[in-house]
């Protein structure tokens, strides 16, 4: 199984082998833990780190890391320029990995960044893989380098992550349905474990545009094997899944509070490098961190279905960090 | 928008209902037009009034707008400049119309600026809100140290657009010299019209230092290849000139030279004695592009087909309001006949609405719906009879039904049942489908349906060549834009893909998402809180992200727990360097003391609000206001007549919009708007 390590800026890159590193926290006492994981103080997703890197240095299949992945999937403020682009190429060639640039959703000003980064990539490594979260970009991908090998990206794929169905027995509304409730239920779960990748018609469409791959968050209901195309192959996220995404951002809206509830059309200034803001006195099954415009889930306890050999999963994306 | 009517003199301004007088030109027997304006150039100016009335005629009869101010005074020529008396006879007459008053002026020399400084003088002294028109960087000098409460307006004498020339061809293509020249043909001809509409004014920092001169508003020309503006609007209003726009003009004149003849060439001291005012004599030029006249010393164009809508939307024109924007309302099974009636009659123009037939409901349930609302049956038509007599309806009323097909994502297994749905909707004729996922797109076609779709809200439409590749796969008709657009971002949106010639539809009330709906992965049902609720409720807390190293201050806290709960240690390091002041965004809202309802009660009623972003949303191009209320009946009549009333308003100010919405309250937290306007409204 390949693992390819995903980082966003290249201060990232800087620390890659403390991202790395692994650090072990079953260990941790209460009392500290109980401090550590209060909220306001935005450590959670440090401690994922040090629970998912254990979780792969323990991993029973066999994972060779040799990939890097870089880019910007969720905040076209923050979409590098193609100078880090070409120096998180160069890095990953020093680490004898292979490279793939991330790309997200994009406005017409941030579709034209994404395009000099583009230029950029094609111009070092005509063959490198590319992260594709919109359909513009696939279309100017396929237009003006057509060498670059896009990747159907995780945001595209539409599966529901999270909400009623991290339980087998979703609640159903029963108003005006005479079928038994286990059956309605049975037949969500059923709906919910497909995407529209196992739609033929879809799936000859994408197949035509190069599209060899799909890069999925893990969900808790899984996924249906059956309701996938022929010969593509799927990589994964760990250990944050995206839950939902935004262009509005509670982080951006402490330097400009315009931005907390809508767009002003005008750069962000990315405080969200510095600090992040989250929810507090939040209780859930799963961690759901709110960072910068996203929210994301953290999905290890989940990973392991994915990787039974009932689907072909080949690639592990390991998110040192929340991808923001 | 405001509609402003321009003597140059007294004598026209006594002859207001004359200039105002319609006359069918349609019932002129043409043998007669031939004598009146068949070959005398000159003539042109009184066709052209007749022809312009009709124009204000309907203009008129579908804005409701009428004049509010008058425009008096000379742009062109500095002997005509009038005397203080004229301009104060014009202030009066506009002000017993109950009209503004904006005073032109023209480039002077020393002794017209001493004129003006008259003319100036007795307008600052009236003590009222008076325009200045400033074609002259001198007479904004005048205003500004000796007349401050006189508003400036910069000119279009100062706006150097090429006007005319070669890009009058703007539906074929200007020629251009080849000779020399490497670069494709079709490249330097884009590149050239693309030069020719940006001007300075397309320059934020300029029309930043323009505001910091004064300037409240500049007159533009329209010019047949459009003009450049930034994307954002930024304070400074517009005004456009219609139907003559000034082509060119000289000191010397021809129809002076009448009396004069040494001032068809050159410039001489001493007054004109101002033949112009009673005769004119021009070039004889009758055919051409466009339709030319030759008046006094200068030349001036009427305005042409480029001058309607379309063409002047990137013009912070207000023509474009006379496009009325159309309303789509979501309905459900409680939408009868009747009540499909009633809200076309309070101003809707088209229905969008969901179909889940017990087939479907019986297999799964409402949450997976094949239109994302998942809520239960009373968002939906249930029945394909119900939904039938309703289209049927509203296509006796002149509305569209589109159904809604929009879920983010079909799959396989929902094939045969959704199979069913399209053929049950097909069998309804709808005027299309709103659809989300491509993959649908391509079963649609796959089908043989060929009804033109309106992408969806889900299909986050975000950039051009986005909407492009999904229109290969079937055609549209309309984008539905996406909630989290900047305005500028949606004029930009709109312009390019300009060509595609699609419908753009904005959502502007309801709500908004905390995330992304075409981003979110979770979804609403009648059964499980929102997840997106949770986010809204929440407390938040900022906090400092951790630095390099902070592995290592892990391990060091891990490798001696009990050593931590003392002062400087490393966990008590870690937590004052993490730890940040609360975000006054969370603190506690003060209690609502403001007119109207309570905050919260209209927060209940609108969720939130685009009413104020209606005039931006227009000028950018969105002729379809969305009212998303499927599933709830009790609000529809009133969003509609609401949503009617701000879109039929050529100039709803944040006034008039706010006092629909009737909290102080809740228009006075940002919170609650729908799109981020900036302070001023240089739409207007």
């Amino acid at each position: 199984m390949e693992l390819a390590v995903y980082l966003t800026d290249p201060a990232g890159l800087e620390h890659l082998e403390e991202a790395l590193q692994p650090l072990a926290m079953d260990g941790i006492p209460g009392f500290i833990s109980s401090v550590l994981s209060l909220g306001q103080y935005g450590l959670e997703e440090y401690i994922a780190n040090g629970m998912a890197t254990t979780f792969l240095g323990e991993s029973p299949i066999p994972l060779e890391l040799g990939r890097l992945y870089f880019g910007q999937e969720f905040c076209e403020f923050l979409i590098p320029t193609p100078e880090e682009v070409v120096q998180a190429f160069f890095t990953a060639c020093q680490m004898g990995w292979e490279f793939t640039y991330t790309t997200g959703y994009v406005t017409a000003a941030g579709l034209e960044r994404t395009v000099a980064n583009l230029a950029a990539l094609a111009s070092e490594c005509p063959s490198a893989e590319v992260v594709v979260n919109d359909w513009g970009v696939l279309r100017v991908l396929g237009r003006d380098f057509p060498s670059l090998r896009p990747v159907l990206g995780r945001l595209l794929v539409k599966q529901p992550r999270l909400s009623r169905y991290v339980t087998e027995r979703p609640p159903v509304l029963r108003t005006g349905i005479q079928a038994p409730l286990a059956e309605i239920q049975s037949r969500q779960i059923a709906a919910l474990r497909e995407t529209n990748l196992g739609i033929a018609a879809y799936a000859d469409l994408l197949r035509r545009h190069g599209v060899a791959r799909v890069d999925l968050d893990p969900v808790p209901q899984g996924l249906a094997p059956e309701a996938l195309p022929q010969g593509v192959a799927l990589s994964l996220y760990a250990p944050w899944t995206c839950a939902a995404a935004s262009r509005t951002c509670r982080t951006a809206a402490v330097a400009d509070p315009r931005r907390q509830t809508a767009m002003p059309g005008s750069p962000c200034s990315g405080p969200c490098r510095e600090v992040n803001r989250n929810r507090v006195g939040v209780a859930c099954v799963q961690p759901i961190l709110l960072r910068g415009n996203s929210a994301f889930v953290y999905n290890l306890t989940y990973v392991a279905n994915y990787l039974d050999g009932s689907l072909p999963v080949d690639r592990l994306v390991f998110e040192p960090y929340i991808p923001l | 928008m405001e509609l402003a009517i321009y003597f140059a003199n007294c004598a026209q301004l006594d002859d207001l209902d004359e200039a105002l007088r319609d006359v069918d030109t349609s019932d002129i027997p043409s043998y007669v037009s031939t004598i009146i304006f068949g070959g005398d150039t000159s003539s042109r100016e009184y066709y052209g009034n007749l022809i312009a009335l009709k124009w204000l005629a309907g203009f008129t009869e579908a804005t409701g707008v009428a004049f509010s101010r008058l425009y008096f005074g000379q742009e062109f020529c500095q002997h005509l400049i009038p005397d203080p008396e004229e301009v104060l006879q014009a202030y009066y007459q506009a002000r017993q119309l109950g009209w503004q008053f904006t005073y032109t002026t023209g480039a002077c020399t020393d002794e017209a600026l001493a004129r003006q400084m008259r003319n100036l003088a007795a307008l600052a002294e009236q003590d009222d809100e008076i325009e200045v028109v400033v074609n002259d960087w001198g007479v904004l000098h005048l205003l500004r140290r000796h007349f401050p409460s006189l508003i400036p307006v910069q000119g279009r004498l100062l706006h150097k657009q090429m006007r005319l020339s070669r890009f009058t061809t703007y539906k074929s293509p200007p020629p251009v010299n080849m000779n020399g020249l490497a670069t494709p043909e079709e490249d330097i001809r884009r590149y050239q019209l693309a030069a020719v509409r940006d001007t300075s004014l397309a320059d934020p920092e300029y029309r930043q230092d323009l505001r910091d001169l004064g300037f409240v508003r500049v007159d533009v020309d329209m010019a047949p290849q459009g003009l450049n503006f930034p994307a954002q609007p930024d304070g400074l209003g517009t005004s456009a000139y219609y139907p003559w726009g000034y082509a060119a003009g000289g000191r010397n004149c021809l129809t002076a030279s009448v009396l004069d003849p040494v001032r068809e060439y050159v410039v001489v001291d001493g007054p004109c004695p101002r033949p112009c005012q009673r005769f004119n004599k021009c070039m004889i030029k009758l055919h051409g592009d466009e339709t030319l006249i030759q008046r006094g010393n200068s030349v001036f164009a009427f305005h042409m087909e480029y001058a309607a809508p379309d063409c002047v939307r990137a013009v912070h024109s207000h023509l474009a309001a006379e496009r009325a924007m159309r309303i789509t309302v979501g309905i459900d099974r409680a939408d009868t006949p009747e009540t499909i009636a009633a809200l076309h009659q309070a101003g809707a123009n088209e229905f969008f609405a969901g179909l889940v037939p017990p087939s479907w409901s019986e297999h799964y349930g409402w949450e997976i719906s094949p239109n994302r609302r998942g809520l239960g049956g009373a968002y939906q038509y249930t029945s394909p009879d119900e939904l039938g007599g309703v289209i049927a309806c509203a296509r006796d009323l002149g509305c569209p039904v589109f159904i809604a097909l929009n879920a983010h994502s079909y799959g396989p297994g929902q094939l045969r049942l959704l199979g069913e749905l399209v053929a049950a909707s097909e069998a309804l004729d709808p005027a299309g489908y709103i659809v989300a996922d491509p993959a649908l797109l391509v079963q649609l076609a796959a089908w043989g349906v060929r009804r033109p779709v309106n992408l969806s809200t889900g299909a986050a439409c975000y950039n051009a060549e986005h909407v492009r590749w999904l229109a290969e796969l079937m055609p549209l008709r309309r984008v539905v834009l996406p909630r989290k657009l900047a305005l500028g971002e949606v004029a930009r949106l709109v312009a390019d893909l300009a060509d595609l010639n699609l419908e753009f539809e904005a959502m502007v009330t309801g709500y908004r998402c905390f995330f992304n709906d075409e981003f979110c992965f979770s979804w609403h049902s009648g059964m499980a809180g929102m997840f997106c609720a949770d986010f809204v409720h929440s407390r938040y807390a900022v906090s400092r992200r951790l630095s390099p190293g902070w592995k290592e201050q892990f391990a060091a806290i891990l490798d001696h727990p009990t050593d931590q709960f003392a002062p400087d240690s490393e966990l008590d390091q870690l937590v004052r360097a993490v730890e940040l002041p609360p975000c006054p965004l969370d603190a506690p809202a003060a209690a609502d003391r403001g007119g109207g309802m309570h905050r919260e009660l209209a927060r209940s009623y609108w969720q939130h609000c685009g009413l104020c972003a209606i005039p931006a949303l227009r000028q950018a191009g969105v002729q379809v206001l969305k009212s998303p209320a499927r599933g709830e009946s009790w609000r529809k009549l009133r969003d509609v007549a609401v949503l009617r009333q701000v879109a039929d308003q050529p100039d709803p100010d944040r006034d008039f919009c706010r006092a629909l919405v009737g909290s102080d309250g809740f228009c006075a937290d940002p919170a609650n708007c729908y799109y981020a306007l900036p302070e001023e409204r240089p739409w207007n």
